[in-house]
C-alpha cells in the first residue's frame, strides 16, 4: 500500500512540476526538488487532498518532514475512513 | 466590499456580477497590456477574421474573474494562486456579460478554496470557464 501511495504522489509531483524525471522516495523533502516553494506546496497539498479524497489539518501539514511522513499520514487517514 | 473568512465560506456558495465592456474599455486595456492586435482594435479587421465585432482581450475576462474573487468571493482576504481557464467563445463589446463563481472545494490545511468560474452572455452562451484557486489571507 505504501508503494502504491508513493507512486500516486509521484504522479502528482510529475504533473505539477511538469518534469517526468522526478522520482520521489520516502526521504524526499522540498530541498530535493527544484521550485518546490510555498506556492507549489499549496498546489501539491490541494492535489493530494483531491486525489486521495481526504483533508488534512494545518497542524498535520506543518508536521510533515518528508514524503515518508506524507505517505504515513495518507495511510492513517485512509484507514480511519 | 466583502471579506469572507475561510470558516464563513460554504461549498456551493455563489456570487456574480454583470458588466458591459465598451470599446473604450478595450482601447484602455490595449494600452495597459500592450496587446494592440487589430482584432481587438479594428472592427473591420475583426469582421474579416470572421468575428462579428472587435474582440475583447481574453486577459480582460481573466481580470473580471480576479474582480469577482477580490471583491465578492471571498473579497478582501483573497489572493489568486492559480487560474485554469478555457476560452469557449469570443467576448464582444456592448453585450451584457455575467461573471459567476461557485465554491467547489475547501482546503483548510492550506487555507485555500477552489472556485468554478465562468463568464457568459445573457443567453447562457459561455465565453470562458474554468477554476480558480484562491488563498484566504
Amino acid at each position: 500500500m505504501k508503494f502504491k501511495y508513493l507512486k500516486e504522489l509521484n504522479k502528482i509531483f510529475v504533473t505539477y512540476f511538469n518534469n517526468k524525471k522526478i522520482l520521489i522516495n520516502e526521504k524526499t523533502t522540498a530541498k530535493d526538488i527544484k521550485n518546490w516553494d510555498s506556492l507549489a506546496q499549496v498546489a501539491l497539498i490541494i492535489s493530494i487532498e483531491r486525489k486521495f479524497k481526504l483533508r488534512f489539518s494545518v497542524k498535520e501539514v506543518d508536521n510533515l518532514k518528508n514524503i515518508g511522513d506524507m505517505v504515513k499520514l495518507i495511510m492513517v487517514k485512509k484507514n480511519k475512513k | 466590499m466583502t471579506s469572507l473568512s475561510f470558516s464563513k465560506i460554504r461549498i456551493g456558495q455563489k456570487k456574480f456580477f454583470k458588466t458591459v465592456i465598451s470599446t473604450n474599455d478595450i482601447d484602455t486595456f490595449s494600452k495597459i497590456s500592450g496587446d494592440t492586435n487589430i482584432i481587438h482594435l479594428e472592427k473591420k479587421a475583426a469582421i474579416k477574421k470572421n468575428f462579428k465585432n472587435r474582440v475583447v482581450h481574453g486577459a480582460y475576462i481573466l481580470s473580471l474573474f480576479s474582480k469577482l474573487v477580490g471583491t465578492k468571493l471571498p473579497g478582501n482576504n483573497a489572493l489568486v494562486l492559480f487560474m485554469d481557464v478555457k476560452f469557449k467563445n469570443p467576448a464582444y463589446p456592448n453585450e451584457i456579460i455575467k461573471i459567476e463563481g461557485k465554491v467547489k472545494e475547501k482546503h483548510r490545511s492550506v487555507n485555500s478554496i477552489v472556485l468554478d468560474i465562468h463568464a457568459k452572455y445573457s443567453d447562457g452562451k459561455i465565453i470562458a470557464n474554468g477554476n480558480v484557486t484562491v488563498k484566504i489571507l
